[in-house]
């Protein structure tokens, strides 16, 4: 390192010039200034290697700064702190080849972005979904002690946390058990973990704390009111995205401890970090319930508050100690200017004894908030996080290739006649095809778009007129291909984030310029491409025929701008309108506000832009001064009028295109007016099975998903819950014979619809935020809807034969309960309250019979106890869940092991069953994991049952409308005058 | 069967020149404080300072517990626990090298910032490391004082007792080292 003389010293040279030049720099140390030039001068005369060697000694004496400052150890600890230390850590390399086998061809595995207490994660790419996702894979010491039933049972864990929606939770993807491995995936979350904000800055101020934990107990809320304990809150698991706070991991402790019970209690692997550990979860001695998830956000809040956790100490063990010794040092103490209901708050929630906290999370945010203004924290909170908006909007839909070509050959000999209305297509895929991000020609002759085989992208263009596609060489890895305005050449892409060019009907490749993989772009009336690169957050510009990319836009950071995306180039070029994101986004398609700018290719330095005061996803088009946008969700095209230099948006936009479900996903104009856009539906269907178990489809259910089919008392009828365009979630009614579906409810929110006697009306639950209502609405939807009862956790609704009552679980102080109320109104009241948790009570059809699922010692079981009590309960099944009387009451059918059961029972001399027979087993949905409520129901015959048909595959569909653009115009026009 | 030697006779002789004790010492000390480290590490939160000190006094601890005039062989018994630490942080360091290699995992921006910091400070030990072999060759005594403050921990006062040096001498010592390590390992920066 040192020798780059003209021959190395020997090691005795070496020796001796070390020997004297430290001599010297010795002697040197205590010196300054002019005596310390003059002894060197003295001590090295015509010697030029002691002179230079002590010179370098003594700059690196001045520049060494804290160099060796830190003891090794904290250097080394981030190399220390993780799950597979020592050994293992070479076998990372052996891990990762695992994981790549196990995720199969549905992911590409990137690198390693973290590690966890018994978990590795990785950042990957879903190829299928075009998004980057994490995936967590837990420590292999862990999978290495699984069994199939253990996997099972974890990964059915996680699949209760995966329907957890709400935008403070970290949403679970996917999850799987393979090669000896399990993992899951979650969204791929931009930002940082309160555990590195407490790092920079801590404690923190304290409404930024207070909105932290507001945010966090949303999510807690939110997971406690569907009977998730989360068990390992931690400032780890907190990520913050733009502020706001995104929960993680939700239940993953109690997942884990299914893999493998005896490794649990080791003392390696003990679950929860001591720190935010509830006491009754560091002993084991007590129930975990919502409590303790109120300790650790107790435990969290008072380390954002005083900047240390509440029992710190150095090892795990004497923070346990200490914590059994004595109460955390009270807040106000560390820190006074923190407001005494807070700190009470605080302290109330880190009480030793469960019975001395919060019962509940939202008592204690309302302690939190109390006497004090609290930014909006719905408002806040009401936001989803990118990674939660990509899994709402899939990226990329998938146009059926055979079946695009029919229709849209079809359609386009009708437009030969003229035809005022626009036609509109859905094409949905035939099984295999895969195809995505279409891009239309500006003629609307041709279609290029990506597809994929295996992992293996290309781009593939096909004239409208003839059935063949041809693949263009040269185009692997394409994410996404944007069409020159003459039609003749392709800029595209690709995953190795570049843009690249090819004449559309094939030829040489050219790379033109690094690009963002996902990128957006515009390619001008100019010859211009504007585009969007990974490491500018402004849009850049560049001569579609090559040279350098030059800055079109300048981020402004301070209106926190932090990328600008979507670029619509207009006016032959000159005049760009962007998507302006603020916080940090995603390569999904992002909200934000309209900007427009200036392209002028002489201009040295980026062009300043103005805000045009709409907000959008992107730009679509500009006819005369209407701007035509997507707006915000992704499911509404509108348009606004702009002032007559386009610049700002004037008067309020009107809606012209609402998508009836899927979304609206990168929407292509062409210059006949053609749209096509691309929606993705995830999608079950309701399905009749008689006892031979073969499924067939309930005629008229629309696409869609479906939950909790509920038959009418007269059995024509079947309302359901459906949700049609991944973010609205309501009760439909499907006549049976007539084979039509009609939407019930409109509040976006209803779930758990069912039947009350005499069929005339719906009992939903509508469900925000926590907390949940029971409503009626008449089931001809002619008045308004009715509250009849709510509370946290209002589930699983079941109206009694004598149609006065109604059951339905209910969380009281964390532990889910049945409880009733009268439909005519009136107070609600509980029924039976268990230290365990109860779900989905029905009432016999006699009345004296109340049947309900409890949930001990982690199993479900059927139960059956005298109604409305008091009464000894009896089993009805080991395990079982869900269950349904028939109308004579003699049988109960539950499910268990995917298979429909059904006990018969006898009643004298006392109530029990008299045999059991399994009338079907089949894959339906909900059949592994039980959820608060009945997914499935039977006929009045006993005989036919309405099951939920899985379908994994989100079903994506392309929409053509012809002539959309004409309509629009004629409307627009209309307006004008 | 023969009981094992305490920690405490070993340093014993090894302090009397015995060097076959000093390594059986060493031997011990090594697993103790590996064991510890793991333990601790493993269960920490992040963000929990652990100072090398309180680990190489608790293995001390734990190693000498019960017997009766244990600390007279502390200052032995601080150097033996720094040259382990030394061991055990490189070596994983050389782990962590060997793994982010091999493992072809790419390098992106931003989302990995924690592993590069990561690789950077693997690399810093190593190359450490393999200056400070350079540096016993050049002086010894320099190399351990560098072994016991950075590696154990320790302060100049436990490092003075530990090598039985006088409080100044691994001041100067300690300055010195951090000097030539510095120009070794930044030979653009001086």
């Amino acid at each position: 390192m040192t020798s780059d003389g003209a021959r190395h010293p020997t090691p005795e040279e070496a020796t001796d010039l070390f020997r004297r030049a430290d001599a010297v720099f010795d002697a040197v140390l205590d010196l300054e200034g002019a005596e310390r030039r003059a002894y060197i001068e003295r001590a090295c005369a015509g010697d030029d290697a002691l002179r230079d060697a002590v010179q370098r000694l003594l700059r690196a004496h001045e520049r060494a700064g804290d160099f060796l400052d830190s003891p090794a150890v904290d250097v080394a600890r981030p190399l220390l702190d993780t799950p597979a230390r020592d050994a293992r850590i070479a076998d990372d390399v052996a891990l990762r080849e695992r994981l790549a086998r196990a995720l199969g061809a549905a992911y590409r595995l990137e690198g390693c972005i973290g590690r966890g207490g018994m978990a590795i994660v990785y950042r990957a790419e879903d190829l299928r979904h075009e998004r980057p996702v994490a995936v967590k894979v837990l420590d292999p010491e862990l999978g290495a002690s699984m069994d199939r039933e253990r996997a099972a049972r974890f990964l059915a864990e996680i699949r209760v946390t995966a329907r957890l929606q709400h935008p403070n939770v970290v949403p679970v993807f996917d999850s799987g058990a393979a090669e000896g491995l399990l993992y899951f995936v979650m969204p791929y979350v931009e930002g940082e973990t309160l555990r590195r904000r407490l790092r920079r800055e801590s404690p923190l101020p304290v409404e930024e704390a207070l909105r932290i934990a507001l945010g966090i107990g949303r999510a807690l809320e939110h997971a406690h009111a569907h009977g998730i304990v989360h068990r390992d809150l931690k400032p780890e698991n907190v990520l913050l995205q733009g502020g706001e706070p995104v929960v993680a991991d939700f239940g993953i402790a109690l997942a884990v401890s299914h893999v493998g019970d005896a490794r649990i209690t080791s003392p390696g692997l003990t679950l929860g970090t001591p720190q935010y550990m509830s006491p009754e979860q560091a002993s084991a001695d007590g129930p975990v319930d919502v409590r303790t998830d109120v300790y650790a956000l107790g435990a969290v809040l008072y380390e954002m508050l005083t900047g240390d956790p509440p029992h710190a100490a150095s090892s795990a063990h004497a923070v346990l100690a200490k914590r059994r010794a004595e109460p955390a040092t009270a807040v106000r103490v560390v820190r006074p200017t923190v407001p005494e209901h807070v700190a009470s708050a605080v302290e109330r929630a880190l009480a030793r004894d469960p019975g001395a906290r919060f019962g509940s999370v939202r008592e204690m945010l309302d302690a939190l908030t109390e006497a004090r203004a609290i930014p909006a924290p719905d408002a806040r909170g009401a936001r989803w996080g990118p990674g939660a908006r990509t899994a709402a909007l899939a990226a990329v839909g998938v146009l059926g290739a055979v079946a695009a070509v029919v229709v849209l050959r079809q359609s386009r000999a009708e437009r030969t006649t003229p035809a005022a209305r626009p036609s509109t297509f859905v094409v949905t895929p035939p099984p295999g095809a895969n195809l995505r991000a279409p891009a239309l020609a500006p003629d609307g002759t041709r279609l290029v778009y990506v597809g994929t085989e295996a992992t293996q992208r290309r781009l593939l263009v096909r004239s409208l007129s003839e059935l063949a596609a041809t693949p263009l060489a040269g185009t692997e890895g394409a994410t996404r291909a944007i069409f020159s305005p003459d039609g003749r050449s392709i800029a595209f892409f690709t995953t190795e984030d570049k843009l690249k060019r090819i004449a559309s009907d094939g030829g040489p490749v050219t790379v033109l310029a690094p690009a963002f993989r996902f990128g957006t772009g515009s390619w001008t009336g100019g010859d211009r491409i504007v585009f969007t690169r990974p490491d500018v957050p402004g849009l850049v510009w560049m001569p579609a025929a090559g040279g350098t990319s030059r800055p079109l836009t300048r981020v402004d950071s301070a209106r926190k701008e932090t990328r600008h995306v979507a670029p619509l180039a207009i006016d032959g070029g000159r005049r760009v309108f962007f998507t302006v994101e603020r916080g940090r986004g995603g390569p999904a398609a992002a909200d934000g506000d309209l900007a427009v700018t200036t392209l002028d290719p002489s201009a040295e330095s980026p062009a300043v832009h103005s805000l045009v005061g709409v907000r959008v996803q992107s730009a679509l088009t500009v006819i005369k001064r209407w701007l035509l946008f997507v707006a915000p969700g992704g499911v509404v095209i509108r348009a606004v009028r702009l002032d007559p230099t386009l610049r700002r948006a004037v008067g309020e936009p009107i809606t012209l295109l609402e998508a009836q479900d899927g979304g609206i996903e990168g929407p292509q104009l062409a210059r006949d007016g053609t749209l096509l856009y691309m929606r993705s539906i995830p999608r079950n269907q309701p399905v009749l099975v008689d006892t031979t178990g073969a499924p067939r489809p309930v005629a008229g259910a629309p696409t869609g998903s479906y939950m909790n089919p509920r038959l009418s008392p007269d059995g024509r009828r079947l309302v359901i819950q459906s949700t049609q365009s991944a973010r609205a979630t309501d009760a439909w009614i499907i006549d049976l014979a007539a084979r039509t579906s009609t939407q019930l409810t409109h509040v976006g929110n209803a779930i758990n619809p069912t039947w009350t006697t005499d069929g005339a009306h719906v009992v939903y639950v509508s469900e925000s935020s926590g907390r949940s209502s029971l409503r009626a609405q008449r089931a001809d939807g002619s008045e308004p809807s009715r509250r009849i009862a709510d509370g946290p956790g209002v589930f699983a609704p079941d109206v009694t034969t004598d149609g006065r009552t109604i059951v339905f679980q209910r969380d009281t102080a964390g532990v889910i309960g049945i409880w009733s109320a009268p439909l005519g109104g009136g107070e609600s009241r509980p029924v039976l309250m268990e230290p365990f948790n109860l779900y989905m009570p029905t009432v016999s059809p006699d009345g004296r019979w109340l049947a309900y699922v409890a949930k001990t010692s982690g199993r479900y079981a059927v139960w059956v106890r005298p109604f409305p009590g008091p009464g000894t309960p009896t089993r009805i099944s080991e395990n079982g869940t869900e269950p349904a009387w028939s109308r004579d009451g003699r049988r109960i059918f539950y499910r268990a092991n995917r298979s429909m059961v059904a006990a018969t029972l006898r009643y004298e001399p006392t109530i029990a069953v008299a045999s059991r027979t399994t009338l079907f087993a089949g894959r339906f949905d909900d059949d592994e994991m039980p959820m608060p409520h009945r997914n499935f129901d039977v006929t009045a015959d006993g005989r036919q049952f309405v099951m939920i048909a899985s379908s994994p595959e989100t079903v994506r569909e392309t929409v053509v409308s012809l002539g959309w653009l004409d309509e629009v115009r004629a409307r627009l026009a209309r307006l004008e005058r | 069967m023969q009981a094992p030697e305490s920690v405490t006779q070993l340093l014993a002789r090894a302090t009397a020149g015995d060097r076959a004790a000093l390594d059986r010492a060493f031997a011990l000390v090594y697993d103790e404080l590996h064991g510890l480290a793991h333990r601790q590490l493993r269960r920490e939160a992040e963000g929990h300072t652990l100072s090398s000190t309180a680990l190489v006094h608790e293995a001390y601890l734990r190693l000498v517990q019960g017997e009766p005039g244990v600390w007279q062989g502390r200052a032995h018994f601080l150097a033996i626990g720094a040259t382990a630490m030394r061991r055990i942080l490189v070596e994983h360091a050389r782990r962590h090298g060997a793994a982010r290699r091999g493992g072809g995992a790419r390098r992106v921006t931003l989302d990995t910032v924690d592993a590069l910091a990561a690789d950077e400070r693997a690399e810093l030990l190593v190359d450490l490391d393999e200056a400070l072999e350079r540096l016993a060759a050049l002086d010894e005594r320099q190399a351990r004082v560098v072994e016991c403050r950075f590696f154990g921990g320790l302060t100049e006062e436990e490092t003075a007792e530990a090598l039985d040096i006088s409080p100044r001498t691994a001041k100067r010592d300690w300055a010195k080292a951090r000097s030539w390590l510095y120009q070794e390992l930044h030979p653009e920066a001086v």
